[in-house]
C-alpha cells in the first residue's frame, strides 16, 4: 500500500520542498520510497486556566511558538483543528483519550496558563494518545512553571518544551534553544544580529554604522570581520566592547574556532595573497601558515574532531572545496563538478561538507559532498539562489539564505533537504548565518 | 564446633524472626524527606519508592531477611536521590537561563571609523569581468589616464578600493576585491607611479554602486575606485 502525504497540510511552516517532482501541482512525498515518517500531533490553543485575561500575547507565545517550531523541525503533521472531536476548552488539561485517538493523532500537546499581574504560571504537557498516558518530560517541563509575562521568556520555555517533544519522538532533542548570528544591511552598513531558530527575538549586536560581517558563533564567542578601523580586521565579541583579534596588513577574515577552543583558522593576505593561517585563540598570534598557493585560499571550516580543515581554493583556476590536515599537510581537492564552489561547512557528524555551488544557469544552490568518497548530493533546486549554509549543532539541520521569496531571507532545512522553512521574521536582507555551536 | 553451628543457626533464626520495623521506618522517613527529589530527580526517586514498596511486601510475606536488605537499599536510594536533586536544584526549580543570551553579546563600541568617501580627483573607475581581476583593454585605457593624472599631481596620495558584484560568497569576494585593487596598483607602478603613494583596501561586495540585481548592476559593481586621501 502506497501512502502519499501531501505537504500542503504543513503550510503552517511556510515553504516546504521535497525530493519528489512538483510537476503535478503539489509537493508530495512517497512514504514507501522515502521512508518518511510524519508524526501526527494535535496542538490546540493554550487554555486560560482562570487568571486575568490574556491581553499580552501569552497564547501566541505558547501555542504559536510550539506550532511554528514543530513546522520548522519537519517530520510532524499537525492535525487540522476542524477535525477535533473533543472541545479542547471544555475538556481542560486532561484529555479524553478516545476522542483524540479517533482522529488519528499519536500525540496531544496541552498548554495552559494562569496570569496574575506580571507573572504567569505556564503548564505544558505532552500526552501520548496511543499510549493513553501523559509523557513524563524532564524538569522544568514536568509541571507548572512561573514566568514573567514576557514574550521572549515564555517563548524560551516553549522552545525548551518543543525540544523535549522532538526528543520523545525522534530520540534526539530539537535545536530551539540554540541561537544564530546573521548579518543584515542597516542603512549603508552591515550589522550583526542574534536570532532564535524560529526567527523571532532578533537582537542587534553591533552598531558601528559601518561594515560588520562574516560572524562565527562558537564556544561562547563571536568572531567577526569589521571595517571599523578602516580595513577588514577581525574582532571577537563576548560581552562589552568587541576586542581586536587580528589586524594584520591586508585582509583579516572568516575566523572559526577549533573544536578544542585552542586555535582559530583565519584568512590573511599579509604575505601577498589570501592564505589560511592558524592563530592562537587567546592571543591572536600566528601559530602557522597552512596554505601557500598563487590563488585565493579562504573560508576554513574545522572537522568536528579538529584534525582537518576544509577550505576554498582557486589554485586550479576556479574556486573549489579542498581539505587538508589541521597542520596544513595533505592538501587535496574534494569537488570536481562545477566551476564555482564556495562556503564549506563541515558537518558536526563528520561525514559531509555542505557548500554553495553556482551551476551553468548562474544559479546558486546547496550541495553536500561526502568527505570519504566525494559523492555529491543536491539539497536545493529551482528556488532562487540558496547560499551560505551553516549546520545545526547536532548536524541534523542546516541554516542558509535563499532568495526564493524575493529578498535574501533566513531558512532552516533538514539535512536531507526534505523540509525547508523560511524562519526570518524581520525586514530586510539576511546574510551569512552562523549557527551557534 | 557444634557450639559454633548452634550460634550460627540461632542468629539466622533470630534474623528471620523479626519484622525490620525500624529500618522500614527509616526508609519511609528518607522518602518523605526526599520531596525535592520527586521533582528534580524523578527517576532516582521512583527507584527508591519501588524498593520501599518491595521491602514492605517482603515484610508482609514474613521474608524478614530480604525485607531488611530491601529497606536498607530503599533508604540508601532515597538519600541518593535527594542528594542528586539538591545538586541540580537551581536548574530544576528556576526557569532556564538562555545558554546563549543575546544580551551577553551586545557590542558597546561606538561608531566605526570605516573609511570615509574621498574625492576621485581626476581619476576614472575601472571595471572588471565576472570573477576576474584581469585588466580589459578599456580598463587599460582608463588606467593610462589615471596614471597621467597622478604624475601631474605628484603630491597626491590615494587609496585604491577593490569591489565586486554581489554574486558569490562574501568572504571570497573580499579576496577577489583585494586582487583587483592589487592588479590595478601594479599597473600604475608599471606606469611610473610610486608604490608608497597608493594604499589598497577591498570592500568585496559590501559597497555596491548599484543595489540592483541586473547584469548591468553587476557590471557597475565589479570595479576598482580611486580615492584621494591626501592632496
Amino acid at each position: 500500500m502506497r501512502t502519499i502525504v501531501y505537504l500542503t497540510i504543513l503550510t503552517l511552516s511556510g515553504v516546504a520542498w521535497g525530493q519528489a517532482a512538483a510537476g503535478d501541482g503539489g509537493f508530495k512525498f512517497d512514504v514507501e520510497q522515502g521512508e518518511l515518517v510524519l508524526f501526527q500531533l494535535a496542538v490546540p490553543d493554550a487554555l486560560d486556566l482562570g487568571g486575568e485575561a490574556d491581553t499580552r500575547g501569552v497564547t501566541e507565545a505558547l501555542t504559536g511558538t510550539i506550532v511554528r517550531d514543530l513546522g520548522i523541525a519537519g517530520y510532524f503533521n499537525l492535525v487540522d483543528k476542524a477535525s477535533y472531536l473533543a472541545d479542547p476548552v471544555k475538556e481542560g488539561m486532561k484529555p479524553k483519550y478516545k476522542d483524540w485517538f479517533n482522529i488519528g493523532t499519536q500525540g496531544l500537546v496541552k498548554a495552559g496558563y494562569r496570569i496574575a499581574g506580571d507573572k504567569v504560571v505556564v503548564d505544558l504537557r505532552l500526552y501520548s494518545i496511543d499510549g493513553s498516558q501523559r509523557v513524563t518530560l524532564p524538569a522544568p517541563y514536568d509541571g507548572p512553571v512561573e514566568l514573567p509575562v514576557d514574550g521572549t521568556k515564555i517563548r524560551y520555555h516553549a522552545h525548551g518544551f518543543v525540544n523535549e517533544v522532538i526528543k520523545h519522538y525522534t530520540k534526539a532533542p530539537g535545536f530551539f534553544l540554540s541561537r544564530l548570528v546573521v548579518v543584515k544591511r542597516v542603512n549603508r552598513g552591515k550589522e550583526l544580529f542574534m536570532v532564535s531558530p524560529d526567527g523571532l527575538d532578533e537582537t542587534q549586536l553591533t552598531k558601528t554604522g559601518g561594515i560588520n560581517m562574516l560572524p562565527s558563533l562558537s564556544g561562547g564567542r563571536i568572531y567577526f570581520t569589521s571595517f571599523r578601523n578602516g580595513g577588514a580586521h577581525l574582532f571577537v565579541l563576548s560581552g562589552g566592547k568587541a576586542q581586536p583579534f587580528s589586524q594584520f596588513k591586508g585582509l583579516n577574515t572568516g575566523a572559526t574556532l577549533s573544536p578544542d577552543g585552542r586555535h582559530v583558522a583565519v584568512t590573511l593576505s599579509k604575505d601577498g595573497n589570501p592564505e589560511v593561517y592558524l592563530l592562537e585563540a587567546q592571543t591572536g598570534k600566528v601559530v602557522r601558515r597552512l596554505t601557500n598557493s598563487w590563488g585565493i585560499d579562504t573560508s576554513p571550516s574545522w572537522s568536528p574532531d579538529g584534525s582537518k580543515i576544509a577550505f576554498v581554493s582557486d589554485r586550479h583556476g576556479s574556486p573549489q572545496i579542498w581539505v587538508m590536515g589541521a597542520d596544513g599537510t595533505g592538501q587535496r581537492r574534494l569537488t570536481f563538478q562545477g566551476n564555482y564552489n564556495q562556503t564549506p561547512d563541515w558537518s558536526p557528524r563528520g561525514d559531509k561538507i555542505v557548500f554553495t555551488a553556482r551551476d551553468e544557469r548562474n544559479v546558486f544552490d546547496l550541495f553536500t559532498v561526502d568527505v570519504n568518497d566525494g559523492t555529491i548530493k543536491r539539497l536545493t533546486q529551482n528556488q532562487g539562489n540558496n547560499e551560505e549554509p551553516s549546520w545545526s549543532p547536532d548536524g541534523r539541520y542546516l541554516a542558509f539564505t535563499s532568495t526564493r521569496s524575493g529578498e535574501s531571507k533566513l531558512y532552516i532545512m533538514t539535512a536531507d533537504g526534505r523540509f525547508q522553512t523560511m524562519v526570518s521574521a524581520g525586514k530586510g536582507q539576511y546574510m551569512t548565518p552562523s549557527w551557534g555551536r | 564446633m557444634r557450639f559454633l553451628i548452634l550460634i550460627a543457626v540461632s542468629a539466622l533464626l533470630f534474623a528471620c524472626g523479626t519484622r525490620p520495623t525500624q529500618l522500614l521506618g527509616e526508609a519511609q522517613t528518607a522518602l518523605s524527606d526526599a520531596a525535592l527529589a520527586k521533582k528534580c530527580a524523578p527517576d532516582e526517586f521512583e527507584a527508591a519508592e519501588k524498593m520501599y514498596i518491595k521491602a514492605q511486601k517482603l515484610a508482609d510475606a514474613e521474608k524478614y531477611d530480604e525485607a531488611e536488605a530491601a529497606a536498607r537499599a530503599a533508604k540508601k536510594l532515597a538519600l541518593k536521590a535527594q542528594a542528586k536533586a539538591l545538586a541540580r536544584k537551581d536548574e530544576c526549580l528556576t526557569p532556564p537561563k538562555p545558554k546563549t543570551d543575546p544580551a551577553d553579546f551586545i557590542d558597546d563600541s561606538g561608531p566605526g571609523l570605516d573609511a570615509q568617501d574621498g574625492d576621485e580627483g581626476g581619476m576614472e573607475t575601472v571595471y572588471f569581468e565576472y570573477n576576474s581581476s584581469d585588466l580589459t583593454d578599456e580598463a587599460r585605457a582608463a588606467m593610462a589616464k589615471n596614471g597621467g593624472w597622478l604624475q601631474r599631481n605628484p603630491t597626491v596620495v590615494i587609496t585604491i578600493e577593490g569591489h565586486c558584484d554581489k554574486r558569490g560568497s562574501t568572504e571570497y569576494n573580499l579576496a577577489l576585491g583585494e586582487k583587483r585593487a592589487k592588479v590595478t596598483r601594479s599597473y600604475l607602478i608599471s606606469l611610473g607611479v610610486e608604490r608608497d603613494r597608493m594604499g589598497i583596501v577591498s570592500y568585496g561586495e559590501e559597497q555596491p554602486m548599484d543595489f540592483g540585481d541586473s547584469a548591468s548592476a553587476h557590471r557597475r559593481n565589479r570595479r576598482a575606485e580611486f580615492r584621494v586621501v591626501r592632496q
